[in-house]
């Protein structure tokens, strides 16, 4: 009797290694992502100040300008999970941002959160790439 | 050709010059709308019974690298179909959003040539990559409403060299 016995548990095991060092990779690139567009959504809210009921200084254009800051103090975040998060304008806090981000009739839109996924997009791509092979590579 | 040091206004010229060659020369749903440069201002609401295609500023997102040479530009631009009830309401939005997906989204859309007029000089039949532009994807279609404000659109955002 002849028989050939195949062994993949050392394989497996590569895999399995390789599968959770590529899960700890995606986790710190998310956590890296939901950093950057904050910090870049915020920062298209943290034009010149001004008071109420005064014209803005520069009309339609980023970053936002302030009155009462509610904007800006209403950007969120929440993770769905370790790998799944949002980043968004909370309406509780400032149920105009939905007019300020896409504009009206009267008013241009100034898209603070669109324009921070745009600027940050490649960068966060890179910084998923390099988590991603720089954990699996060792 | 696309301007160096003038990308932004020069796309958005170019762009918006072959969406009114496209709503001149195509039957309906395109011919019952008009095209605006840029944000729509208060003479575009005053006379609003057709839906209209507007476009952002693009927004410079980076440029590629290219070893011994100046790199491509790539930039992102927004344009849309802005519709209220006298227009069509939100259905005539979402015929806009999707008409503009399939537009941009076909390969035909870099060799349709156009009529233009760019920084002063005119280009008679030119694609759009003949006068330095390349869309390469058409990304993030969304449907913005207002009915408080009788506002219904189509959002498409177009990644584009030059």
């Amino acid at each position: 009797m002849f028989s050939v016995e195949f062994d993949t548990s050392g394989l497996k095991t590569t895999f399995d290694r390789a599968n959770i060092e590529a899960m700890k990779g995606a986790i710190a690139a998310v956590k890296f992502g939901v950093e950057e567009l904050m910090k870049a959504a915020t920062r298209n809210l943290m034009g010149v100040a001004h008071p109420p009921g005064t014209k803005s200084p520069y009309p339609g254009k980023l970053p936002v300008t302030r009155i009462s800051r509610e904007l800006s103090k209403s950007m969120k975040y929440h993770f769905f999970n370790p790998i799944s998060a949002i980043v968004y304008s909370d309406l509780r806090s400032a149920n105009y941002a939905a007019y300020v981000h896409d504009g009206t009739r009267k008013m241009k839109a100034r898209p603070f959160l669109k324009n921070a996924v745009s600027e940050r997009q490649q960068a966060i791509l890179n910084r998923m790439r390099y988590e991603t092979l720089k954990r699996v590579g060792r | 050709m696309i301007r160096a040091g003038y990308e932004l206004t020069d796309v958005q010229k170019a762009i918006t010059d072959f969406l009114r060659y496209k709503v001149a020369n195509s039957g309906a749903p395109w011919s019952s709308w008009t095209v605006v440069e840029g944000w729509p201002d208060q003479t575009v609401f005053a006379n609003f019974t057709r839906l209209f295609l507007y476009s952002h500023t693009p927004l410079w997102v980076g440029e590629d690298i290219q070893q011994g040479g100046k790199g491509l530009r790539r930039l992102e631009m927004t344009i849309g179909g802005w519709s209220c009830i006298a227009a069509g309401g939100a259905e005539e939005a979402a015929i806009a959003l999707s008409q503009l997906l399939s537009l941009f989204s076909d390969p035909a859309v870099n060799v349709a040539a156009f009529n233009s007029v760019i920084g002063g000089t005119a280009y008679t039949a030119k694609t759009l990559p003949q006068l330095g532009i390349n869309i390469n994807d058409v990304t993030n279609p969304r449907a913005i409403e207002f009915r408080d404000e009788d506002d219904f659109r189509g959002e498409v955002s177009l990644q584009i060299t030059c």
